[in-house]
């Protein structure tokens, strides 16, 4: 079991720790800390891991932007390259029905910018899933440990906490 | 990774838009290569679409011709 008597910052250290890559042995890392932190009086304490929690995901969510954008730009822009050819295409096969007769040769279906287009998004995909992934894992996280919050608020009453909502105090 | 003004000054005189220069510097082909690269395909590109507009018109001329000796 983790150790709650460490110092907050080796707690949000443990549980970020699993954001990075993820790993069996990270992802038990977290779950251990779960665990640990499943006791009620432990909830304070969780609550200070998610302001981190959210303060990294923030951070990660500047970290994941500019790939993310460029996967969407790369997206756009190989999507209104396919429309064309198929525009293209679809009047090529039109005009080549009416006038099965003449045997003008088809147009390739795959411009070379079009095969270039998919690379860029290849690339950028590939760039943008380890900071999806991370964001991904952060936000499980912070839902994780918003789950634990206890159903009674009474508990927390009697323990001078107040009442929580949604990981902040009312 | 967020391009520097200096690689977004370049990307904007190569003629490369800040994905492209993501992908060019991320896959380490030299910005200036990529937009030569870039040039190339777009020049491919102009001749996939004048070979379309040329089927299309050998069509169009097609049909004229087949109208015309329908008239006659």
């Amino acid at each position: 079991m983790t150790d709650l008597t460490r110092p907050l910052s080796d707690l949000a250290r443990l549980a970020l720790s699993g954001t990075d890559v993820v790993t069996p042995l990270r992802a038990d890392a977290w779950r251990r800390a779960m665990e640990a932190l499943t006791d009620t009086l432990a909830w304070p304490t969780a609550l200070e891991i998610v302001t981190e929690l959210e303060a990294a995901l923030e951070a990660a969510r500047a970290e994941a932007a500019p790939w993310q954008l460029a996967v969407e730009e790369a997206r756009a822009a190989l999507a209104a390259e396919q429309a064309s050819i198929v525009a293209a295409m679809a009047a090529f096969w039109a005009q080549k029905k009416a006038h099965p007769e003449i045997g003008a040769s088809v147009p390739s279906e795959e411009t070379p910018w079009s095969r270039e287009l998919k690379r860029q998004l290849f690339v950028c995909e590939q760039e943008a899933e380890p900071y999806e992934n991370k964001l991904r894992l952060i936000q499980q996280q912070i839902t994780a440990l918003h789950a634990m919050q206890p159903a009674s608020t009474e508990t927390l009453t009697r323990l001078g906490l107040g009442v929580y909502d949604h990981g902040r105090k009312a | 990774m967020i391009l520097t003004d200096v690689q977004q000054k370049q990307a904007e005189e190569l003629g490369l838009s800040a994905q492209e220069m993501m992908v060019a510097l991320k896959t380490r082909i030299p910005p200036e290569k990529y937009a030569a690269h870039k040039k190339e395909l777009s020049a491919e590109r102009d001749a996939w679409d004048d070979r379309v507009a040329a089927a299309d018109c050998f069509f169009d001329e097609a049909e004229k011709n087949a109208r015309g000796v329908a008239k006659e």
